[in-house]
Formats: C-alpha cells, structure tokens, sequence
C-alpha cells in the first residue's frame, strides 16, 4: 500500500515539483484515499487520483487598472477549474499578495472534496489575484474588480463555473465583479455567489455554519438513539459560529453551559438561554467587548481566565473557536466528564492527537470538513434559488440546511462504518467526497 | 436703480492692514549742518536732545532721534559717507549765503537724503528757493526759536517718505495743508502734529494690548504739505481717495504767479466732484468767510487769539477724528457721543433711522474708523453706498453685524490683556496678570497668530479654523498664589499628591483673579477645559498626556461654577508639586523653583448629547509618519482620529489612522472584518452632571467612557459612524440602516463632507515650516451646529516631534554595508536602540515551510523567556510573520512575539513570499515603536551576513531556532524618513555627526523666515 502511494506522490512531484502547498494536499487526500481505491476494483487502474489532481482548466490572465495617483498597476489573475464531474465549478476568489498558483491550486482540491460531501451538485474551483485590497480605496477596489472580471467573464457562468467570495472578496468585492459580469453578459443570472440580499443573496448566510454543526450532531445522536433535547452542551468561542451554534442548542432544548474568548471562558450552570445569548451577542458584536463582561449581568456564572472550557462536564462538546483549541489532553479531559459527542463548528480545532483519543475512545467525532460544511451548503443554496428565481424564507432555507446536514452524515456513515460498527467520521467524509465524483468520473468516460 | 449686491459679511476676508510694515522709513539720525555758534545756541540753550526726547515720551513715541552736528558740507558728507543719516537740517540766513552751496553738495552726494532748511527771513528765501534752487531743499522753515518744530519737521518728512506706500498701498489716511507762508505752517504744523498723536493716543484703547496700540499708532494720519496750488492739486489727486480732508490757505501761487483766489479755486475744484469732503479754509482775511460759506466749506481766521482750540475742534469734528458723535439731523442736536467701536456698536442699535441715515449718506462711518486706523473695518464700509441697501433698517444690521465679525477677526492672533470691564465674546485669546504663558499657552498663541498670517480660518468654504475661547492665567498668579499663602517650602517637601492638593484647595486665590476669572465666566457659554501650561513644557516637548494635570468642568448656570473652576485652577497648580512631576523634573534636572505653572482656560470644542458633552472627531496629527504602508511617503505625515475627547487616543485606545495625502485608504477599514475588530469600540466625553467634577488627582474624574451601543441615538453618529450589516456581512456608510454603528468617519474621509484631510495637509505643512522641524498637532472638530453656521476645527495643540528632535537618526555618512548583519531598505519605525543584546534567527537550513506552526510555539518558548526577563531581542525568520496562513509565514499572535522589539521579514531564495510590512501586527508596532524589516537578500534586496551570525556562540539552539546572547548591546538604527534600517555588527560603534533631520527636510522655509 505505502509502495502505491509513494509511487503516486512521485509522479505528482515530478508534475508539480515547485508547489510544495499542493502537495501537501494531494498527499493528505491519497493517504486516506488510495488505500480505498485498492480495494474496489472498479476506481483501480482508472488513474482515477491522477486525473483528479490534474485540474480540467487553468486560467492566468493580465489585470490592468488605474489606481488613484493615475499609475498604471498590473497584477496576475487566475482561475483555477479543477474538476466539474458533479456540477459546476464552485470555490471562491481570493484578493491577496501571496496568491499564487500553488496556493490556488491546493485550495481548488480541497473545495472539489468539500463541495462533492455537502451533495449538492457542484463542481471545485478556486480563483483569485495577487492584489492586496488592504490599504486600497473604494475607488482602486471597483477598478481592480472590474478589470478582473473584464477577463474573468469570458470562463464563468450560472452553468459553467460560479465563484465565491474568500479571503479579501466580501459582499462588497462581489458586488463590483457581478456588475461588471452583468454588464458584459447583458445578463442577470447566478453567477457568483454572496450577493447582497436583495439582488440575489441568500438568508441565513451568518447562521449556516452554527446551526449546521448542531444539526450534524444531531443526526450523531440519533445513531445512538439519543436526541439532543435536554443535553448538557460546552461551546468554544463566542463569535458567528459559536452564538449560531448556542442559539440552534437552545431550540433543541439542550442547555449550553459555556462560551469562550481568547481570554478565558465564562461557564453558567444554569445554561445559557435566549436573553442570556442576546447579552453575548450585544457584548460580541456590538461593544465587542470581553466575555467576560457577561458577569456584570449574570453574576452568578463564573468567568475562569486564561483556560479553555473542555474542563466543564458536559454530554457534548462543539469547538466553534479556531484551529488547535483542543488537544490531547483537553480530549482526555472530556471524556474522563462523560462526553460522548464532539462535533466541529471550527476549522481543525482538534489536534491530531486529540482526535486519536477521541476516534480510540469510539465516541461520536465529526471532523469540521463535515460538521461546518453548513456554510459551503448555503453557497449552493443560493445558486438554486437563482436558478429558480425565488427567494426562500429563513425556515425554508433553515430547513433544506438541515436536509443537507442530515445526507452529509448518512453518506459518512455509509463510507465510514468500521467493521465493529464504529462510525469513523473523517475516514467517511474524506471517502464520501471522493466517491461521488469517482462514480460520475467514471460514468462520463475519459474526457 | 442699480443696486450693488451687500458683501457677504458671513465670508467676509477682512484685509489685514500690516501695521508693522508701515512706517518703513524713520528718521533716527539727524544731521545739523551749522556753524558751531549755531548749534551751541541749539545745544545749551535750546537742549534740543532732551526737548525732543521729552516731546517724544510725552506724546507715547518711540524711537526718538540722535542729533549730530557737522559745521562744514565737506564734514557733513565725510560724516554722512560713516554714519547714516536720514534728515539734513541746515540753517539759511542772511549773510550764510553758503547754506545753498553746502546743501547742493550734500545732495549730489546723498541725492536721497532730505534736507530741510531753517530760516529767520521767510520773504527772501522764497525768491532765492524759486530761482533754480529746487530740488534741492525739501522744506523750508521757519525758525522763531521754538524746538516743536524739530518735531514737525521729522513728522512731516517721515511722513513724506512713507506716504506714497502706506497711503496708497496701504490705506493709511491724510491730511493735506496747502499753505505758501513759511511763517505761518511752521507755527501750524506742530500744532497739527500734537492733536494728531494726542488723539491717536486717545484711540490706542482698540489695540487689545498695548504692543498692538503701538502698532496702531503708526496707522495714524499722515500730513501732506503743498506750498502751490498745483502742488495740492497734484497731492489731492494723488491721495484723494484716502484723504481727510483739506486745510488751505486762500492766497498762494497758482500758474506761476499769486492767485488771491487760489484756495477758493481749489474748494470749487474739489466740491466739483465731492459733495461732503472736508475743506477749511483759513486766512489772515475775515471777510474771506462768507465767501467759504457760500463754497460749502469752512472758515477759520488765522490770527484767532483762539487757533489752536479751533484747529482742534474742527479736526474732530469734520475729520472724524475724535469721539463719533450721532446728530438728529432735523433738530441738529447731538443723540449720542461714543469713544469706541463697542461704544459705537451699541449705539448703532438704539440710535434713530434718520440719525443713521444723515452719517450714512457722508460716509462718515468708515471715515471715522479710518482716522482711528481701523481700515479693514472702513474699507468695508467705504465698498458699500449708501443706495445699495433696500432701507435704513438694512443699514442698521449691516453694520452692526459687520462691526460684529470685525471684533471676532480683530481679536484673532492677539494676546489680549484680560480686562474684566472691557471682556466680551470677541476676544479669542486673553492673558490674565503679567506673567509667562507657559509653554502650551505659547503654542497656542502661536497658532493662533500664525492661523492669522496664513489666512487659514476662513479658508475652507463653511469650516473656521481657530483656536477655542481661550484665557490664560499667567504664572504671575501661580507666583502671587504661591508667595502669598507661603506653599513652596511645603509642596516641596510633601510627598502625598492628595495632602498637597487639599492644601491648595483650602487657600484662595488673589481676588483679583477671582473677578476676572468671573468675568471669563459671564461670557463663555461651554464646558471649560482647565490644562496646565508649565513654563518648562516646551523646551522640553512635553507629550500631550504630559505629567501636568488637565481638568474639565461642566459649565452650567450654577452659582458653585466660580468656585469648581476655582478649585479646578488650584488643582492645576498643585500638580506642578506631584510626585511625577517632581520625579520629571528630577530626571530632567530642573529645580522645583524653576517650574512655574500658567493655567489655561479654554473653551471646549464639541457640543452636548443627552448628558455628555464631547466633539464629533478629536485627533492628532504629525507631520512625518515613521510607518508608511502601501504609497505612503514619510513626509506626507500621518493622523489618528476618534470619536469624543482625545483621551482615547493618547490613552492608547482605537483610533483611526489616515494619511492626508490617502484619505480613502485606510488599512483598518480593508475589509469588514477588520472594521469590526480594529475601530473604535468606546469613546469618551465629559459628564454634564456639575456633581461628578470632584476635587481630585485624577484627571478622569468626570470623563465618561461611553459604548458605542450606548450611544446608539446620539445625533452625533451620523457625522462619523457607519453600520455594519450582518446579513450581508458589509460596511454600509452612514446610519440609515438598522445596525451595528462602527466609526469609521466614512462621511468625512470617503465621501468629502469635511475637508479634515485637506486642513490637515495645510496645518502640517505649515506647521513644519513655521517650526522649523517635524510637527504633531491636536485638534477637535464639531461637525454637529447650527444650519448656516461654520463647523469648528479647534487646533489645541502644536509642539516639535520630540523622536526626531532628540535622538539623531541617520545611518552615517560612511556607511558601510559589511559594518552590519542587517541592513534594510525598507524598514518601518524611527530610532537608535543600543540596548539590544539577544538575536534570535529561525535557521533556514532547517527551514520548512510545512513546519511552520512549530516554529511559532518555539518562538512562543524563547519569547516568554524574554519577557519574564523583561528584556528585548532581534527576531528573523522568513515570510510572512503573523500570517494566518502557515504556508505564508511564522503564524504567530501578538503574544508569541510581544518582546521583540525588531522583527525581520527575510525571504529565502526557495521561499519568495510577498512581504506582509507588518501589517499584521500593525497596530502593536506602532504603539509600541517596534522595528519592522523587510528583506530579500537573494535579490540584492537588502543584505543578511548569516555567515556571520552562525560563526557565534549560540546560547540556545534547538531545530528551529538560534540565539546568541551578544557580550555587547548591537547598534540598531532605523531611518524613519526615509525607511532605511541596518543592524551593526557586535562591537561596532557609531562616531556622531551633526547634520540634523530639518535640513533633509523638503519644504523648509528660506533662511531668515522666522
């Protein structure tokens, strides 16, 4: 097996030997995937990993603009449409100095696995430029968009390809490149998304990724038989995903004993109710102030400075602050309280190691490529209701969120039940994505 | 009928009259050219030295003249070749037929000298000087033995020599004397003179101080002497326009010969074409008065027993020159008799139309403010006719409210003599007592004047530049205070910061300050800030949150008001005595004695929202900016700004950074995200509730700290504030919508609602040239006033940039790149550091960028060992540090790196990332001076001897990381003008040199401006 893979990663090296971030990526994804591939016959010999890592199209184009002195700028744009098998490209433009195509590329790999799990039907891509908008006047940002997207248009469509925000391209980004898309297609249509809400954006964007990673551990819990309602939840963090995650917690019925910031966490055995969430949420994003500043109303909760709240007994866990919060011992921790279900509304907060104890533990682990895939969802959600010209309400988005969390964990525990009935998570999510495009790979031929 | 459209007195540019400018020409040293006899006479017995001097000191001039006698033309010129001489007096008599030959030489060799000449015999010098002997004696006078007349002679000559610049060019007035008798204007022109300097006198009081009564005293009117008709002829046309008036004889050549009709020729002349102008005629002939009468002008009998008092009368009264005197014109009685321009205002609101018309209709208003030397007020008058305005009541309010704007601008950029009878809302800046202002108040009176000369407080359409109400309280008083309750030996020796304030407080301040600070009181209608202004602050550039006391208090109509600014003056002082600054003067080796403290009162710029006062934008501004990102130049400067008292920015809380020149780039303001973590979060304004001002050593007593979300419905966000949208996760300008507010001062900098950047580009860069070295100012601005009325841009502070000022930061002139381990073309920061012992590395041949995260907890390993040691290090590595991507860079927080207090960006030729600059850690840098380098040696940018560095003993090595502890501090110097860094070798030491940053500096005044 290790022969396979080295043999692969060798000839990828050799292909792409001076993008070292792409590599990488590919070998996370071989690592876990050929060992699959062996053992079904129907992907072996297709070269089925070697034409995924070979991106269907790549787009480096001149962009040309003003800036406010009269100077002339020029940058590198890309486009990087690394596999449609499932749908149209999908993946953000990312507006930053160190964007090359390495970066690009690896992302464009990742995004292709990441859309393929949400089953929805699109494709992977990943774009952007080496321009930095920071610093940049309103007036540069337009020009740079516009002359962007003066080239870009000619490669993207409702149907074709449909890019995203990233890093450096907000609402307002996408604003610009969409004016000018509509302008030199004549056409008002769904391609991009994070649109504004009242020319083509969807709702519910803020909460997705909050409220999918309850969802997800939801599903979990029903595999056990268990529901959610009444449960004892620690969240991490106290920004969009946390207060989303603690707001759909408290819907459920579940009662949520903490949230956290970079100085400490404030743990209140009462739980944490609506009026108590609203105070968080006024403290957060209004006066953006300290947790801590949750004890002046409530001072009956406690405030533990400088610790994270993987301490606290609880039944389930949901890290929602930022990579590496839990480790290893954090994860002893939970368990030796009885925890039996971690979901991750963060990116990687778990460390590999915590992950370890908790998958050697056997209890209920969703790894964040599959828990908070809520957001990416929503990003295809908007594209539907572009197509369809309509626009959802909140629940009617709220609630094909919670279809999509509900198929993303079935096809994970379809690609990752163990043979003792362990349902391993990150094997199925990172299978489950893989499969999916295989299949329809292999139903279009060599192409 | 055509009516010319009323100026706008709102935008109204008053033309500054440069009183220092007239006057140009003076007569200091005087030459007599005389026999010995003649001037011995002179000398003992007519003691002409002292009776000038004399004559000068009673009538308040200055600069009387030196006399020098020289008894032969050849040792006048010999003596004129060595000293300079501005007026030749010569004798012309009988028997001395000399005199003409000694004054010819004299003017051929000094053609621009004048030369006056005195005689006994008036007849027989008339025919000598007519036949070909013009040109060369200037006047002629005659001598009766009495000295006034050396006084009329320099008046009369200085005023020759000026009159062509300071009348015409600057408008200054004139009386013109047409008269041929010798005998008759020597006896009459020192008359003139003394009623004109005794009423200029008289008029001094609208000079606010007495420097500017001197100065006002040059604006009075000149004298002009014609001997013929055509010679006044001439003078009148000439001047005409800034002319008094006429006092002429009736007999005097006209056409080459004697004309008996002469003067009355001349009245006919000019009531050709003046209905009003002044004319007296004056002879030796009473029946001459009728025929004056009947020419509608005036009479006045030369041999009157009465001639001077009549001359003085008249004068007054038909040259405007006295008290202005309203007259109902029907009943032809006085109404009302005003000495100045107050008086004058008050009485245009009482007295009747018809009185108002009658002045209106002569232009004696402006002729009177004229003749008093307030000529921007009366060319504005003099612009406006009597037909231009729809009605008398229109007449009314436009002078009134031009007298109004006049008294604002007047007061600009004077320092006036607090007067509590005389204190009214005009007056911008006052001095109460004798003493010094203190450094801040300096600075402010320097801004205030330099505002003046630059024309700035009306330069922007609906903005006024100015500075706040201000009153200073002299170190006079903090003497007096001192001395008069015996505090010093106790401040001295006391140690508790609250004992020697108690002790203040309990004592009183002398009444007299009391009453004028009451005065101060009846008048300003703000909150008033009380700040210190020690004498010693700026010769050593005290920062703003200096080690002195600044208070404010609410101003309410409570009775208590006297006695909380009282308190809060006494607070100022015994602050002087507190332990910082007991321990600043220690450090700066000043004796307790020497520091002396004013107080300043101002006004406080902003306005009252619910129950807090506070400006819309306070901020602070330099002229260099030592961290210039993206296309930022140094010398372009840079500005802070906040919502609410500046507190928050020097206290270190979120502000704003712009540059002027890039008002629509903020780094901040990049992306949503960083809008929401990176601006303003609270802000701070001061309690309106008169109980929460306490006596106290804190300055904070009664500033409030206000959430932004509590401040939610103040009208005050919608000049500065954006909202956040969280649906669509953007910034939208303004407050329409629901939403978070974050100030991010979009209204002002993106949308132009407020020339902020533009004001501020001026103020640096005059700022800079007026000091002569890099500048930061502060200011407040309140946006929020009455429709039609101008926002207020309140300039509080300017003082030299003590970084650049103190420490002297070049790389030196020798520079040689092999003397460094580090040298950076782009480099952000400003200063030596010598202290700096510890370099710490990431080893590139160990280097992978998919190790990165584990560098950063090594990093974060040796960095707390650092600051448990509370020592500072040198930290290089490649990419990007603080990158949240680890395939960019070391992805560090703040705190992992918190003690380093140089940080080097290095790309490796294997690992060629895009410099970040720093702007992830942009806000630590600054505020806490960090060193921040950028290098790619691999491309010959920059240059890093890392043969050097692995040749040392390292004292710490593990995969990742070097540190070598240096036996030696390394020299670092930072280039913050022009971004250029290098990092000396050990050992390495720096020979100082003496070039200063001013002279790199562009945009420097010329040698001599200041």
């Amino acid at each position: 097996m290790k022969d396979n893979i080295k043999a692969f990663l060798d000839l990828v090296k050799e292909r792409n030997g001076n993008e070292p971030e792409f590599l990488q990526a590919v070998e996370e994804v071989a690592e876990t995937v050929i060992p699959y591939i062996v053992q079904h016959d129907i992907y072996y010999g297709k070269n089925i990993l070697l034409r995924m890592v070979e991106p269907e199209r790549v787009l480096t184009f001149r962009v040309c603009w003003v800036d406010d002195s009269g100077e002339i700028q020029v940058n590198r744009g890309y486009r990087i449409q690394m596999n449609s098998a499932i749908g149209p490209f999908k993946g953000g433009l990312r507006f930053h100095p160190t964007v090359n195509m390495s970066i690009l590329k690896f992302l464009a790999f990742e995004q292709v696995f990441k859309n393929s799990l949400t089953t929805l039907p699109m494709g992977g891509g990943k774009g952007g430029s080496d321009f930095d908008p920071k610093g940049k006047s309103d007036d540069e940002i337009m020009r740079f968009c516009h002359s962007f997207m003066g080239e870009l248009f000619r490669h993207i469509g409702s149907n074709t390809d449909v890019p995203a925000g990233d890093i450096g391209v907000g609402a307002r980004e996408i604003g610009f490149l969409f004016g000018m898309y509509k302008k030199l297609r004549n056409e008002f249509t769904g391609v991009l998304t994070g649109k504004g809400l009242s020319w083509g954006g969807s709702l519910i964007r803020p909460e997705a990724t909050g409220y999918g990673t309850v969802y997800f551990a939801q599903s979990m819990l029903k595999t056990k038989g268990k529901d959610i309602k009444g449960k004892d939840i620690v969240v991490s963090g106290s920004g969009n995903v946390a207060q989303y995650a603690v707001e759909k917690c408290i819907q459920l019925g579940a009662k949520v004993l903490t949230l956290s910031d970079s100085s400490g966490y404030i743990y209140d055995s009462s739980g944490i109710d609506a009026e108590k969430l609203a105070l968080v949420m006024e403290l957060k994003n209004v006066k953006r102030a300290r947790i801590s500043e949750y004890l002046e109303v409530y001072p009956k909760a406690k405030f533990i400075k400088g610790k994270t709240p993987w301490e606290v007994k609880c039944d389930i866990a949901l890290p929602c602050a930022t990579q590496n919060e839990l480790n290893e011992t954090d994860a002893k921790m939970l368990l030796a309280n009885g925890c039996m279900c971690v979901s991750e509304g963060a990116n990687m907060p778990s460390t590999i190691q915590a992950v370890h104890v908790f998958q050697k533990a056997k209890i209920l682990y969703a790894p964040g490529k599959a828990s908070n895939a809520g957001g990416v969802a929503t990003s295809g959600l908007e594209m539907t209701q572009n197509s369809l010209r309509f626009n959802w309400t909140r629940d009617e988005v709220d609630l094909k969120l919670k279809d999509i969390m509900s198929h993303i964990h079935d096809s994970c525990i379809q690609y990752g039940k163990e043979k003792d009935g362990y349902i391993n998570y990150v094997k199925g999510a990172n299978i489950a994505g893989f499969v999916k495009i295989a299949d329809a790979m292999l139903a279009q031929g060599i192409v | 009928m055509y009516k010319k459209p009323l100026p706008d007195l709102r935008n109204h540019e008053f033309e500054e009259v440069a009183f220092s400018e007239l006057m140009q020409n003076r007569i200091n040293k005087i030459l007599i050219v005389c026999s010995n006899y003649d001037y011995y006479m002179l000398e003992e017995d007519g003691r002409i030295d002292e009776r000038i001097f004399n004559e000068y000191t009673e009538l308040n001039l200055r600069y009387p003249p030196n006399f020098i006698h020289a008894n032969s033309a050849k040792r006048a010129i010999k003596l004129m070749a060595e000293v300079k001489i501005d007026l030749v007096i010569t004798w012309l008599d009988v028997g001395n037929y000399n005199a003409f030959e000694t004054s010819k030489e004299i003017k051929r060799a000094f053609p621009e000298v004048p030369i006056a000449a005195l005689s006994f015999y008036s007849s027989e010098l008339r025919s000598k000087l007519q036949k070909g002997n013009k040109g060369i004696i200037d006047f002629v006078f005659h001598w009766n033995g009495n000295v006034d007349i050396f006084l009329a002679i320099i008046k009369l000559t200085e005023d020759r020599m000026n009159a062509k610049r300071d009348i015409n060019q600057i408008g200054v007035k004139a009386i013109l004397l047409v008269e041929d008798s010798l005998k008759f204007y020597s006896r009459y022109l020192p008359i003139i003179y003394k009623i004109l300097l005794k009423q200029t006198h008289a008029f001094m009081s609208e000079g606010l101080n007495e420097h500017r009564s001197m100065m006002l005293m040059r604006g009075r009117p000149k004298i002009l002497l014609a001997t013929t008709y055509e010679e006044g002829l001439e003078l009148f046309e000439k001047y005409k326009s800034n002319l008094l008036g006429v006092i002429s004889d009736v007999n005097y050549f006209k056409d080459g010969k004697r004309d008996p009709e002469a003067g009355f020729e001349f009245l006919k002349y000019v009531r050709s074409s003046q209905r009003y102008f002044p004319f007296l005629i004056q002879s030796s002939d009473n029946t001459n008065e009728k025929r004056a009468l009947e020419l509608k002008g005036k009479f006045l009998y030369k041999h009157s027993e009465t001639l001077g008092r009549d001359l003085k009368n008249y004068i007054n009264k038909y040259f405007s020159f006295g008290d202005f005197e309203f007259w109902d014109p029907e009943q032809m009685k006085i109404l009302r008799v005003v000495k100045n321009l107050s008086e004058f205002q008050k009485a245009l609101k009482t007295v009747t139309k018809e009185s108002i018309a009658y002045h209106a209709k002569r232009s004696e208003y402006s002729k009177w403010l004229k003749s008093r030397a307030l000529f921007p007020l009366a060319n504005l008058f003099s612009n406006v006719e009597f037909d231009d305005f729809e009605d008398v009541e229109q007449i009314r309010e436009f002078l009134i409210e031009a007298i109004r704007i006049y008294s604002i601008y007047r007061s600009r950029g004077v320092i006036v003599k607090f007067d509590k009878e005389k204190y009214d809302e005009y007056l911008g800046f006052a001095r109460i007592g004798e003493g010094s202002l203190g450094g801040k108040g300096r600075g402010l009176a320097f801004i205030d004047s330099f505002l003046k000369r630059h024309k700035l407080f009306r330069k922007y359409e609906d903005v006024s530049i100015t500075i706040p109400r201000t009153v200073v309280i002299s170190t006079e008083v903090f003497d007096e205070f001192i001395e008069q309750h015996d505090l010093i030996r106790f401040a001295a020796n006391s140690n508790d910061d609250e004992e020697i304030l108690n002790k203040f407080i309990s004592k009183s301040l002398p009444q007299w300050v009391l009453d004028d600070v009451q005065a101060f009181l009846n008048i300003v209608k703000r909150p008033i800030a009380v700040r210190s202004s020690s004498v010693l602050e700026d010769s050593h550039f005290q920062p703003f949150a200096g080690v002195f006391a600044t208070y404010m208090i609410p101003n309410t109509n409570n009775n208590d008001m006297l006695e909380m600014l009282s308190n809060a003056i006494k607070s100022v002082m015994a602050s002087a005595f507190f332990q910082a600054s007991k321990a600043y003067l220690k450090t700066t080796a000043h004796s307790i004695e020497e520091d002396k403290m004013a107080v300043i009162l101002q006004e406080l710029t902003g306005k009252k929202y619910s129950d807090i006062y506070y400006p819309n934008i306070s901020g602070v501004a330099r002229s260099i900016n030592f961290y210039p990102i993206g296309n930022e130049k140094p010398n372009e400067g840079i500005a802070n700004i906040a919502l609410g008292l500046g507190e928050i920015i020097v206290g270190g809380g979120h502000s704003l950074r712009f540059s002027p020149y890039h008002p629509k780039k903020v780094l901040q303001l990049s992306s949503t995200d960083s809008t929401l973590r990176d601006t303003q979060k609270y802000f701070y304004g001061l309690d309106l509730d008169p109980k929460s001002y306490k006596v106290s050593t804190s300055e904070s007593i009664n500033k409030k700290k206000v959430t932004m979300r509590q401040a939610k419905n103040h009208p005050s966000l919608k000049f500065v504030a954006s909202t956040y949208d969280l649906q669509n996760n953007i910034i939208r300008p303004g407050v329409l919508h629901d939403g978070i507010r974050v100030v991010t001062f979009d209204n002002v900098l993106k949308y132009d609602t407020f020339p902020l950047p533009e004001i501020l580009k001026d103020l640096l860069h005059i700022g800079q040239r007026e000091m002569r070295n890099p500048i930061e100012i502060e200011f407040a601005v309140n946006l929020d006033v009455p429709k039609g009325q101008p926002r207020i841009f309140s300039f509080l502070q300017i003082r030299p940039i003590i970084e650049s000022v103190v420490t002297n930061n070049e790389l030196p002139a020798d520079f040689n790149i092999d003397d460094t381990i580090i040298y950076s073309e782009s480099a952000l920061g400003n200063g030596t550091y010598d202290y700096i012992r510890n370099f710490v590395y990431v080893k590139p041949e160990t280097f992978n960028p998919a190790n990165t995260r584990q560098i950063a907890s090594a990093v974060e390993k040796i960095n707390k060992k650092f600051s448990q040691q509370d020592e500072q290090y040198i930290l290089v590595g490649p990419g990007r540090w603080g990158s949240s991507d680890p395939w960019l860079g070391i992805p560090v927080i703040w705190a992992q790196i918190s003690s380093a207090k140089i940080i080097v960006e290095a790309g490796l030729n294997n690992f060629r990332i895009d410099p970040s600059q720093g702007t992830h850690f942009f806000q630590n840098l600054t505020s806490f001076n960090v060193g921040y380098f950028t290098i790619n040696p691999f491309m010959e940018d920059g240059f890093f001897d890392l043969d050097y560095l692995n040749k040392q003993e390292a004292c710490h090595e593990d995969e990742y990381l070097r540190h070598i502890c240096f036996k030696d501090p390394l020299t670092i110097i930072i280039e913050g003008k022009n971004n250029k860094a290098a990092i000396y070798k050990s050992g390495f030491k720096i020979i100082k040199h003496q070039e200063s940053l001013e002279n790199s500096i562009n945009d420097l005044p010329p040698e001599g401006f200041m």
